[in-house]
């Protein structure tokens, strides 16, 4: 019976694969694609690889409770080695070949700027999850239709905390410092204004230091030649440790001021908790500000700690709101994967994910201090004023400046 | 203002003499070789975070440390002649090793990356972190053992070209290697050895600075620029003008950067185009007169 | 039929070139999406620098860590006038190629004093002189900021070029720079250049001006990158300040030395593989600078001379090659200038001193060397012989006295002005160009004597052509009067000892000097070619040119000189004919000592 029968049984099994294959190959399509595209080498690679972290839990976790219609969303990841020219390649190829319904990204300022305007042309989503150069936004602000979306607290919002205490605390003599990177001149900028603004005397600086530099003294001496009674300073956490050095040797010891760079866990290990105690910052996220962040915070702790990373919490939240805000879009827009090679569709799927994203108004498991409805026509700006404060290293730990 | 000459003084000839000490790597396998490890200060940056794992994470004595760096950086040396030197230098006219030396520390800075992050990691000093006063000037203690040790290493490294047999037999190389070779001298030993004392070196110099510049992946690429400038000011064949041409960047940033703090990033630089317009071969470098 | 340019190019050259181009400006029809015409963009305009970067590096062999300074320079010249002038591409485009050259030739010219890792120096200090600037002078370049909305290039009737026509402009573009090079570097001047890389003091003293030569390719290469950096502006709409760092220089010149450098196709091959390496393993991102300098590391280590170099060496290759066309040597080639016989001495040193640091190598020094003669020149060991000689031809100044020339007195006088007024040598350890032919020697030889300058051989007129071919002639027979003719397309270095010596004389007459100083031609030689260096000399005297000959050859000197001159110590010890030289007990005590009896008598 075996013998004889079996070329009919092979015959049998054969075409009901082959029709198997067939059939799952009419309904399986293309995965839905998110692209990513930031700093994993080069000078902000720090921010980088904390936001990488962010976006890889956001995915695992959507995938994990099903993915997008059953099938699991692909990451697509690229590095563009804090150069713009690189940055712009990256976000062509994600728009045009691997054809994104989204790009997160990225994390330098001055990369940024090179990028914006091809996401804007091509009207493609881009979710900025860190750089924080006001232009970012205000660049296409007015446009009817603007593709390009924060979360995190831009530079004007960050000076302006700093602002508000100097004028709480009735400083007189500003001195202003910071580095040489697009960051930090156009930060530079954004304090003369709002300073000019209040009415706010500058009176030593601003002075420039380069972001490795390793001796400020020079810098110092002329905020203390100046009599400043409160510095502000735009350093990352390198140079902010360096500047709190160089005030012990020239005798400089007034209250300053950094953005949000100096909350990096990296600032309280390379200064000591001595040597930084009584540095302000500003921050709008604090590990335990509730519990939503509470709860990230374990996993993000579980999930890396092979890393010895604690890179930058807020960088990593930052980009896990960002990429589940995308991800929202996209069970909101809910396209048919199995049409998007056609570039009609996906074209018009794009545009709809903007709009989706603008619409999102019911996020309620933010980790960061975004609300429910986190942009607006006219903001897309989701961390504002309300959303940070300027808090003071006391004893190695955050605590808000009062 | 006095003061203020006083502090740059005093800043500029802690990172200055750290500059010297690489320069004098630069210098030992120049003279031997005709070539230069473009990856010096990646070297350097691998000599400081060995350190920070034996200080740090090991909790061995500093003396340890140093000792461990240039041990480690002596392996490399000879790794880096092996692999990237010996097999570029066959060709006389050739420019490859300039290639293959930048090659190795593309590839370094990425092990370093990927052993030790790419975040800056604190080294603390073993002297300790009080201010010294100068006058009305600050220095840290380790910038004071920064000064003397780099300085004492380069005339033990003189004293040792001069005086040990070793030594002139790689002085003797650098002079005339047929000659050399036809006294009975191992000339490929002897360039090997160049190379390790250069890496030695560069492990040192790391291991010195990292308290005060803090040991990352991306820390070596500007000493080793600004060091390389000083060899070539003070004549990349002159030790002393070595010595003085790094103690002389050093400084010279710090003063200008009195004036202007934009000014101390380029002023080394154009002091380089200046002085080469007018010396080719450095300030107290030797003038070349070619046997003809 | 030949064209009034390009005379050179045979058909099949055309054809090749042309179905190049075809495949080249194809690309876009076949990889139509923005991103690879993106790609493809990126890689023609960084060929073009790697390019020029080539013609400095490999065929002068001067370094350059700085070009992304010159690259900077005329991207920021071109999107500054586009934007801020609002001028069009085609008039601001331009006017950054030229910036970026007179940059380039600004920094050339005191800088070019400076040898291997000082000139190094030199330009990376100008790569990060423009680098700093362009980040703080943040009034003109906008700093980190950048400047954007840089147009792209307008179409005449006013639409903006799209991706793929701007990638035709580039690579066509990039396609002309290719042919020049070619056209430049086969030429003289390629050739020139391989000789000053070879021995600058061999090419000075044949008339190569060769500061010139440097800043000339400097100069070149500096347009190259400025149009690079041209394109590189328009390209995306925004640069900023950065993008030109340390790095990029290191890259290119990295794609230079990858791809071959001193070879026609390797900045192509180089900087294609190099630039698309990262885009190709972008997906790896944890990895792709690993294999960055993976792939770097690996091919210097086994293909040191680069993909092409190395490949070009290859004996499958070598055989491939065409070689070169039989050349008749030229009758009535070998001419020799006729010096002048009115009494004058042709060369005179004048109470003639010249001190190095506290050794004074000649002391008061007179000779006369009359016209048409041979005029001999010997004395132990370190008697300043050869400092004599340098002296003379312009290498080390006198440190007092005179040297006149034809009764004129000369002042400072470098070694190819010395050329130029019809003085040259032959040197006593033999100095080759590197890799050139034997009957490239010659024809560098000829340095002066060639009329047709970079902007024919640019262009291949039919007129540079013919002098070439006429030169190639007369440099033939010049071979076969000193009988290596047989020899005359092998490597030079390939040649036996004594036949380099011959050479390097062939090299000197092509010269046609009035006065040819030959510094121990007879060192190291075989009696056979003793002999027929001894009939050289002498067919070159009844020629009518006056020579002047240092030797320890007894035998030779004596056979051949008119006169003879001895030195010990730097001073002149004796002077006269042959037998009153040998017989001269001073010369006698000089060469061996008191008590002894010369050799020979």
């Amino acid at each position: 019976m075996r013998a004889r029968g079996w070329p009919r049984h092979a015959a049998c099994s054969l075409i009901a694969g082959l029709g198997l294959i067939a059939a799952s190959c009419a309904l399986a399509a293309d995965p839905i694609k998110i692209g990513f595209s930031v700093s994993l080498t080069g000078g902000t690679d720090d921010y980088g690889k904390a936001a990488l972290m962010g976006f890889k839990l956001a995915l695992k976790e959507y995938n994990a409770k099903g993915g997008y219609k059953g099938q699991p969303v692909e990451g697509v990841i690229y590095d563009d080695e804090t150069k713009p020219a690189k940055g712009v390649e990256n976000v062509t190829r994600l728009i045009t070949r691997d054809n994104v319904l989204a790009i997160v990204g990225p994390v330098n300022s001055g990369v940024a700027l090179a990028i914006i305007d091809i996401a804007q042309k091509q009207q493609v989503t881009l979710m900025d999850p860190i750089a924080t150069a006001e232009d970012i936004i205000k660049r296409y602000a007015k446009e009817p239709k603007s593709y390009i979306f924060r979360v995190s607290l831009n530079d004007g919002i960050q000076t302006s905390f700093m602002v508000d205490y100097i004028q709480k605390k009735g400083y007189k003599r500003i001195g202003l410092m910071h580095d040489s990177t697009g960051w930090g001149q156009s930060g530079r900028d954004t304090a003369l204004r709002l300073l000019k603004e209040a009415n706010v005397n500058i009176a030593a600086g601003p002075e420039v230091f380069d972001q490795n530099d390793t001796d400020m003294t020079q810098q110092l001496t002329k905020m203390k030649d100046g009599n400043v009674d409160f510095i502000i300073s735009y350093s990352l956490a390198p140079a902010g440790v360096q500047i709190a050095k160089s005030m012990q040797k020239v005798g400089v010891k007034v209250p300053w001021t950094s953005t949000w760079a100096l909350i990096a866990p990296n600032f309280l290990k390379l200064g000591g908790k001595d040597l930084i105690e009584g540095i302000m910052t500003v921050t709008s996220y604090t590990i335990d500000h509730s519990e939503n962040a509470k709860k990230f915070h374990a996993v993000v702790e579980r999930e890396y700690a092979a890393d010895a990373g604690d890179f930058h919490p807020v960088a990593t939240a930052q980009t896990y709101d960002a990429t589940r805000l995308v991800l929202r879009a996209l069970d909101k827009v809910a396209p048919d994967p199995t049409r998007l090679e056609d570039r009609a569709y996906l074209k018009e799927i794009r545009r709809q994910m903007r709009d989706a994203v603008e619409g999102i108004d019911d996020f309620t498991q933010a980790v960061t201090k975004m609300k429910p409805r986190p942009f607006s026509a006219d903001n897309h700006e989701s961390l504002g004023r309300d959303s940070g404060f300027l808090a003071v290293w006391h004893n190695g730990k955050l605590v808000r400046a009062e | 203002m006095l003061v203020k000459l006083w502090q740059a003084l005093l800043s500029g000839l802690s990172v200055g003499s750290v500059y010297a000490l690489i320069a004098q790597g630069y210098y030992v396998t120049f003279i031997t070789t005709g070539a230069l490890n473009f990856g010096q200060g990646d070297f350097l940056m691998i000599g400081a975070l060995f350190g920070v794992t034996c200080y740090v994470t090991l909790g061995l004595p500093y003396a340890i440390a140093i000792v461990g760096a240039v041990a480690l950086l002596s392996v490399m040396g000879v790794g880096l002649e092996r692999v990237a030197i010996r097999t570029t230098l066959r060709h006389a006219l050739s420019l490859s090793w300039v290639l293959s030396t930048v090659a190795v520390s593309i590839i370094l800075k990425n092990a370093a990356v990927q052993i030790w992050g790419p975040e800056q990691i604190k080294f603390p000093s073993p002297f300790g972190d009080k201010v010294i006063h100068i006058g009305p000037a600050g220095i840290f203690p380790q910038e004071l053992f920064i000064i003397f040790g780099s300085i004492g290493t380069v005339l033990l490294v003189q004293f040792f070209l001069k005086r040990a047999v070793l030594g002139k037999a790689l002085t003797a190389v650098a002079y005339n290697r047929k000659a050399a070779a036809v006294m009975g001298i191992n000339v490929q030993r002897m360039v090997v050895l160049a190379f390790v004392l250069s890496s030695a070196l560069a492990g040192l110099g790391g291991v010195l600075i990292a308290p005060i510049t803090f040991a990352w992946a991306y820390m070596g690429t500007v000493p080793g620029i600004k060091a390389f400038a000083a060899a070539i000011i003070g004549g990349l064949e002159n030790p002393i003008g070595i010595l003085i041409g790094g103690l002389a960047v050093g400084v010279l940033e710090q003063f200008f950067g009195i004036i202007n703090s934009n000014l101390k990033e380029g002023i080394t630089f154009l002091f380089v185009l200046l002085i080469l317009a007018v010396r080719p071969t450095g300030l107290m470098g030797r003038k070349e007169i070619e046997k003809v | 039929m030949r064209l009034p340019v390009f005379a050179h190019t045979a058909p099949r050259d055309w054809i090749r070139f042309l179905v190049a181009a075809a495949v080249v400006l194809a690309l876009p029809l076949v990889f139509h999406d923005p991103f690879f015409i993106l790609v493809l963009q990126s890689l023609a305009y960084l060929f073009i620098v790697a390019l020029g970067l080539d013609i400095l590096v490999g065929w002068t062999g001067q370094i350059s860590l700085g070009h992304a300074g010159l690259y900077a320079i005329g991207a920021y010249t071109s999107a500054l006038l586009a934007t801020r002038a609002g001028w069009p591409f085609w008039i601001s485009a331009p006017i950054g190629v030229v910036v970026a050259g007179v940059a380039g030739a600004l920094l050339a010219i005191p800088s070019l004093r400076a040898k291997g890792p000082y000139l190094a120096m030199v330009t990376l200090a100008f790569g990060f002189m423009i680098e700093v600037t362009s980040n703080r002078w943040q009034g003109l370049t906008n700093g980190p900021m950048g400047i954007s909305a840089i147009p792209a290039p307008t179409l005449p009737d006013g639409e903006e070029m799209s991706p793929a026509q701007y990638f035709w402009l580039i690579a066509g573009v990039a396609l002309l720079c290719q042919l020049l090079a070619n056209n430049l570097l086969g030429s003289r001047v390629g050739r020139t250049l391989l000789a000053l890389r070879g021995s600058e003091i061999a090419a000075q003293s044949v008339g190569v001006n060769v500061y010139r030569w440097k800043v000339l390719a400097f100069v070149i290469s500096s347009v190259y990158a400025g149009l690079g950096g041209v394109f590189f502006a328009h390209q995306n709409g925004f640069i900023n300040s950065d993008t030109f760092v340390f790095a990029l220089s290191v890259s290119f010149l990295t794609s230079v030395l990858m791809g071959g450098s001193g070879t026609l196709y390797g900045p192509l091959v180089g900087s294609v593989i190099l630039n698309l390496i990262p885009t190709v393993f972008a997906r790896l991102h944890e990895y792709h600078l690993y294999i960055y300098g993976g792939i770097i590391l690996v091919t210097i280590i086994f293909l040191p001379d680069g993909i092409v170099g190395s490949l070009l060496k290859l004996p499958v290759v070598r055989r491939w090659r065409r070689p070169p066309a039989r050349i008749e040597p030229e009758p009535g080639g070998l001419a020799f200038h006729q010096a002048r016989d009115d009494g004058q001495p042709v060369i005179e040193a004048s109470n003639l001193t010249r001190d190095f640091g506290g050794i004074r190598a000649l002391n008061r020094v007179n000779i006369a060397v009359r016209p048409r003669i041979v005029h001999g020149l010997i004395g132990p060991n370190g008697s300043g012989k050869s400092t004599l000689v340098n002296v003379l031809t312009g290498l080390y100044p006198p440190s007092s006295g005179e040297v006149r020339l034809q009764g004129g007195v000369l002042g400072r006088v470098r070694p190819h002005q010395m050329a130029k007024l019809g003085i040259t040598r032959t040197f006593q350890s033999i100095r080759l160009f590197g890799e050139l032919s034997v009957l490239d020697h010659v024809m560098v030889g000829y340095h002066l004597h060639l009329r047709a300058g970079i902007w024919r051989h640019l262009l291949q007129t039919t007129g540079a052509v013919d002098e070439e071919q006429l030169f190639r002639r007369k440099a033939m027979a010049l071979l076969q009067f000193v009988g290596i003719a047989e020899r005359a397309h092998e490597p030079a270095h390939n040649l036996p000892y004594g036949q380099q010596r011959l050479l390097e004389i062939a090299r000197a007459l092509a010269l046609q000097p009035r006065l040819l100083l030959l510094d121990e031609p007879a060192a190291g030689v075989n009696p056979t070619e003793m002999q027929r260096l001894v009939k050289i000399i002498q067919d070159i005297r009844n020629g009518g040119v006056t020579q002047v000959v240092i030797e320890h050859h007894m035998d030779l000197i004596m056979g051949i000189s008119d006169v003879v001159s001895v030195l010990d110590f730097g001073e002149k010890i004796a002077e006269g004919t042959t037998a009153e030289i040998q017989g001269n007990p001073k010369v006698i005590e000089a060469y061996l000592g008191t008590g002894l009896e010369a050799a020979h008598a």
